[in-house]
């Protein structure tokens, strides 16, 4: 038995790696930064670099030696609202630039010890000459050989106009004191249009991607120096990172999530069976008659209608009109009733069809006509022999069953205010809050992983005809 | 105990035919049939509506604001055969004027006066949309994936297995809220969210379809004739497990428009549409205020749907496949 | 043989089923007398209704689809399809009791076979030790190691041990009448002798009036004293077993023999009969089985036959005193 646990549970680790992969490609590839949505458009590079640094998305996704920095707003001058004195209004995809001095301002200052790049690219040129400098506490990186030092400044020719378009790129690192740092290009002979200039920064090491910074978030050991000089392993936990709306740790918000969602949850699940069960039991006792098919029907109809319907219908018949029930709040145990009624009335439909198909295929089996030719009555047959058998189909399910409790509570702990998982998944998506969004969706998926894992390991107890071995 | 199989049927009708023959003999389906064809005209009655007032540049007397007719209760309760300015007329007068009555606001206003069944009809084209734009998604993926993964098996179906269970373990609403948000709000991320998700359930009952039709012998002929795995897959196996379509598309429908309903309502659907959940939406504040009818026709509309879906689906799925029948 | 005591006597019996392709008139009409302590064959084409047949014994049926149209089952003189529930269930298991076909599936997957033992002695027999009687009879039915197979669940035991469970389970109250549906066509080819063996020395033992349903009539041979054969839905003859596979009267029954190959006739050709089993939606008029006859004729095909007595034997053909 122990092997086979351990065997399955092993088998979970391809699907989670799966599950990492989506969440990443879905929230970092596909969707990116979502600084600027977040924090709005009025808000300084500044804080938009610190909101990404905090959350890994300045680094490259996966690997690469180079990375943007919101220091320098690449898309500039396509977008022609750059504000640069001395330069003539974009035109054409670039900027005119008269002969001059332009200063390349970085709306922060640079990381310290840290290389930087610099890429511009040149439309047509006429006779235009254009060097690119820099000041303060920085040198040159990569090939050296065509830098000039002059004038307490380092100074290299990037482009002598031609015909054809073209582009240059400096590498320069920065040293300990970014503060003074300046570059710039001067512009000789005649004027030049650019199309872009960008800036990128260098990693320390191409592996430090948002990808490895995901997957260490999620890791919860950590490769720690030792005191004694060698590494070893430790216990950090897993990290979701911090959440922008409520600037607290996410896995802290998860953690004060759980109690109102299981208390919700909870009921609403072992209602939900017991009626379900209960329901598919008189179908199946009195199937063929007019209450089979009532249920049958009724069933289908309760499907049909909206979740959202029960919620409103019943936020406003039982909770506004009769009064029964608060309708909003999480302060004791009567503001659960309503919306556990219904969570569970919502479900009660496909329950009732899920569980009578099942009953009703044991019914048809033929260990039941030799129970009843043994003289077995029908309650004995439903009761005991039908039922141990159905238990097998109905404990895989309920077990599959349960993230979903997750997400069905989810519109209702938001419409009945009730401060768990799913309200604060709801509040994330409305607030742009990926942090938080991801790691509700990575715990709803590795709870159903489990669930998986917890089927299997039932269905081995349940059913005596499956080898484990 | 059925021991009739497709197989023994008689020669000159089809699978197809025999299913039709089936579904006609039911009532219920063709309530169902009919119920989805009156949506449907409905819908395209709201395509044809939008874009005439598209083209023409007008605002649709679905948005068109007129507070002088803020929250009139449907037509008929508004006793349009009796009143006060009746009085003098005579009765065929009365009966026509009645009958112009019923027919403004059949189904009241809303609470900025506009029409509330003009609203529901373009929910209706909206949810179409919705349900049609996510299955042209959602059928496609699952149809090869499931396809190749049955017929190739080995390294090709490990992949698709696990990249379907993977899909599969993540929350479905939750998914298409996270696909919703990437995304962007409106249309777009309805129709991704959702299209995104509904392969799933598809791709493995294909796969399962064509793993059982691999070693039937017409698939076996086909491959000793030299055919190429392309061809057989997609001209010779799809055709007999296209049914396992038919019947996935008609239960996902239904599904498709109740999740738009609640993203719209959640407000990251639809935008500036009058779309089923953002009518729920405006009308649960108005509820409180015992304005009921904006609520109960958008309830109404969207129960109406589904439920003729699911049933028709139910019946469809018997009709189609013998082998899947649940009750008798 | 006719001076026993008779036991179950079936007149007329008529089940059919309503089902959406329309109604199947699985058994119609069948009649016959089942002495205390005898052995009776009921053989025939698979679907022709034999398993039916066994089940209305002890209104097995499904109801729906099936009902019960007409006719009488009567035992000891009490008529079975009139019962109350209450009295079916102490007759089912304890006066009539079964042995079905696929062991495999008629054995509850999810009880160990002591409980299904248990079981079928608890509801009828008060006062016994359960647990001895249980081992008793798996040690009847020749089971090995009975203490250890009583613990074990249905699926660990091979075919042949599971029949043997069946066996034991349906002689548990020891009936006055045991159905034996094909008890041994699932089975291996060896193992089918010893489950027949088996049955024979339990029926001599035990004294109980045995109804054997089988297709293979090489088998019935030696066991059977009386044999019913049956067509669409009819017993077209019946008669002493010896009396009957020497002089067939009906032509099906003559198929029916020209078709089982004997080792004695070596070089004998095998003949089967002609077509195929008639769709039971769609019966021909008259005698159901002249499309199939070589010696059908007009009346045959315009009038049902009725059941000709003569001596001991049973037919029902127009013409089996002409071929
Ligand atoms: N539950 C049922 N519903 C509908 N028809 C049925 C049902 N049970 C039996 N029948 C029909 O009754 C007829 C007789 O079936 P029955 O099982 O008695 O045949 P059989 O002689 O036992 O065949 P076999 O040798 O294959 O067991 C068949 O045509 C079958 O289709
Ligand atoms: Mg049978």
């Amino acid at each position: 038995m122990w092997g086979y646990v351990v065997r399955r549970t092993l088998q979970m680790i391809p699907t989670v790696l799966g599950v990492i992969l989506i969440t990443f490609v879905l929230f970092n590839v596909v969707g990116g930064s979502p600084a600027a949505m977040t924090l709005g458009r009025h808000v300084s590079p500044r804080m938009l670099e610190e909101f990404d640094e905090l959350r890994g998305f300045n680094k490259p996704l996966i690997f690469g030696w180079w990375t943007g920095t919101r220091a320098w707003d690449a898309a500039a001058f396509r977008r022609g609202g750059m504000h640069w004195p001395g330069a003539a209004a974009a035109d054409g995809g670039g900027q005119r630039m008269a002969p001059g001095e332009y200063e390349l301002r970085t709306a922060f200052e640079l990381l310290p010890e840290t290389v930087y790049r610099w890429d511009i690219s040149f439309m047509e040129g006429g006779g235009a000459e254009v060097e690119f400098f820099c000041r303060g506490d920085v040198v040159p990186a990569g090939r050296t050989s065509e830098w000039r030092r002059v004038d307490g400044e380092w100074r290299r020719v990037l482009w002598r106009g031609g015909r054809s378009a073209g582009r240059a790129k400096v590498t320069v690192r920065v040293g300990a004191e970014p503060a003074g740092v300046l570059a710039g290009l001067r512009v000789r002979k005649a004027s030049v249009m650019i199309r872009d200039i960008r800036l990128a920064r260098r990693m320390e090491h191409p592996w430090d991607s948002q990808f490895i910074f995901y997957l260490r978030q999620l890791f919860p050991l950590e490769l720690v120096h030792g005191a004694g000089g060698g590494w070893r392993l430790a216990w950090k936990g897993v990290d979701f990172g911090v959440s922008y709306a409520t600037n607290q740790r996410v896995s802290r918000m998860l953690r004060d999530g759980i109690i109102p969602s299981l208390t919700l949850t909870v009921p609403i699940f072992f209602i939900g069976l017991m009626s379900g069960i209960s329901l598919a039991l008189v179908c199946a006792y009195f199937r063929d008659t007019w209450i089979d098919r009532f249920f049958v029907v009724f069933s289908v109809a309760l499907m049909s209608i909206n979740y959202l319907v029960w919620i409103v219908a019943g936020q406003y018949l039982l909770g506004y009109r009769l009064g029964w029930f608060p309708v909003w709040g999480y302060e004791s145990w009567r503001y659960l009733l309503l919306p556990v009624l219904v969570g569970v009335i919502s479900g009660l439909g496909v329950d009732i069809r899920f569980y009578r198909t099942i009953m009703l295929d044991e019914m048809y089996k033929d260990y039941v006509r030799t129970a009843l030719a043994k003289g077995v009555g029908g309650a004995g047959i439903l009761f005991r022999h039908v039922l141990k058998n159905a238990m097998i189909p109905v404990v895989t399910n309920t077990v599959i069953a349960i993230p979903f409790l997750y997400t069905g509570s989810l519109l209702l702990e938001s419409f009945f205010g009730i401060p768990g998982l799913g309200y604060i998944g709801v509040n994330a998506v409305n607030s742009s809050d990926v942090d938080v969004l991801r790691a509700v969706v990575f715990i709803g998926a590795v709870l159903y992983v489990v669930a998986n894992l917890l089927t299997d390991i039932c269905y081995a107890l349940v059913d005596p005809r499956v080898k484990i071995r | 105990m059925n021991t009739e199989s497709v197989e023994s049927l008689p020669e000159s009708m089809t699978l197809w035919q025999d299913a039709w023959r089936r579904l006609r003999r039911r009532r219920l389906a063709m309530v169902c049939l009919a119920v989805v064809g009156l949506y449907t005209l409905a819908a395209m009655y709201g395509e044809c509506v939008y874009w005439w007032y598209r083209l023409h540049d007008e605002t649709p007397p679905y948005k068109r604001v007129n507070l002088a007719e803020q929250y009139q209760p449907p037509s008929f309760l508004r006793s349009p055969f009796g009143g006060r300015e009746t009085g003098r007329m005579s009765s065929l007068e009365r009966f026509l004027h009645g009958l112009k009555a019923l027919g403004h606001h059949p189904l009241g206003t809303d609470g900025l006066g506009r029409d509330v069944l003009q609203r529901v009809i373009q929910g209706t084209r909206i949810a179409y949309q919705v349900g049609i734009v996510t299955s042209l998604i959602a059928i496609p993926i699952g149809v090869v994936l499931g396809c190749l993964a049955g017929y190739f098996g080995g390294r090709v179906d490990d992949f698709i297995v696990w990249l379907y269970s993977t899909f599969a373990c993540i929350p479905g609403l939750l998914f298409i809220l996270a696909i919703a948000m990437v995304v962007g709000k409106g249309l777009l991320g309805v129709y991704l969210g959702i299209g995104l998700t509904m392969w799933v359930g598809l791709c493995r009952l294909i796969r399962g379809e064509v793993i059982k039709h691999k070693e039937r012998p017409y698939v076996t002929a086909a491959r000793a004739l030299g055919l190429g795995h392309f061809r057989i897959i997609f001209r010779h196996i799809l055709p007999n497990v296209f049914h396992v379509v038919i019947v996935t598309f008609t239960l996902r429908f239904p599904y498709a428009i109740g999740t738009e309903v609640i993203m719209s309502f959640l407000g990251i659907g639809v935008q500036g549409e009058p779309s089923w959940g953002i009518m729920i939406s405006n009308a649960r504040l108005r509820l409180w205020h015992g304005v009921w009818w904006e609520m109960a026709a958008a309830t109404a509309a969207i129960f109406g749907i589904v439920l003729a879906f699911n049933l028709l689906g139910d019946a469809l799925r018997d009709a189609l496949d013998p082998r899947l029948r649940t009750g008798r | 043989m006719a001076l026993s005591e008779e036991l179950l006597r079936v007149e007329d019996l008529r089940v059919y089923f309503s089902t959406e392709r329309g109604l199947v008139r699985a058994v119609d009409g069948v009649g016959f007398v089942l002495p205390k302590g005898a052995t009776y064959a009921l053989v025939g084409e698979s679907g022709c209704g034999k398993s039916v047949t066994a089940l209305a014994l002890a209104r097995l049926v499904d109801e729906p689809p099936g009902y019960y149209a007409g006719g009488r089952v009567l035992l000891r003189g009490r008529n079975v399809l009139e019962m109350e529930e209450g009295e079916l269930r102490r007759l089912r298991g304890n006066e009539i009791s079964y042995v079905f076909q696929e062991p495999a599936v008629s054995l509850n997957p999810v009880f160990r076979i002591g409980y299904q033992l248990a079981e079928a002695i608890r509801l009828h027999r008060r006062g016994v030790n359960v647990r001895e009687e249980v081992l008793a009879l798996l040690k009847m039915v020749g089971l090995p190691d009975a203490e250890s197979k009583m613990k074990e669940y249905p699926h660990r035991l091979s075919g042949g041990m599971q029949q043997r469970v069946m066996i034991a389970m349906a002689l548990a109250c020891r009936p006055a009448v045991l159905v034996a549906d094909e008890p041994t066509t699932a089975l291996d080819v060896t193992i089918q002798a010893q489950i027949l063996e088996l049955l024979a020395r339990l029926q001599r033992e035990l004294g109980m009036a045995v109804l054997l349903i089988t297709h293979n009539l090489g088998l019935v041979a030696d066991l059977a004293e009386r044999l019913l054969v049956m067509y669409a839905g009819r017993i077209v003859e019946a008669g002493p077993t010896l009396d009957l596979l020497r002089g067939p009267r009906h032509p099906y029954t003559r198929g029916l023999l020209a078709a089982v190959p004997r080792l004695r006739s070596v070089g004998g050709e095998v003949r089967g009969i002609r077509g195929s089993v008639p769709n039971p939606l769609r019966l021909p008029e008259g005698c159901k089985f002249h499309p199939r006859c070589p010696f059908a004729s007009d009346i045959c095909r315009r009038v049902e036959p009725e059941d000709e007595w003569d001596g001991e034997r049973v037919v029902r053909c127009h013409r089996w005193r002409e071929i």
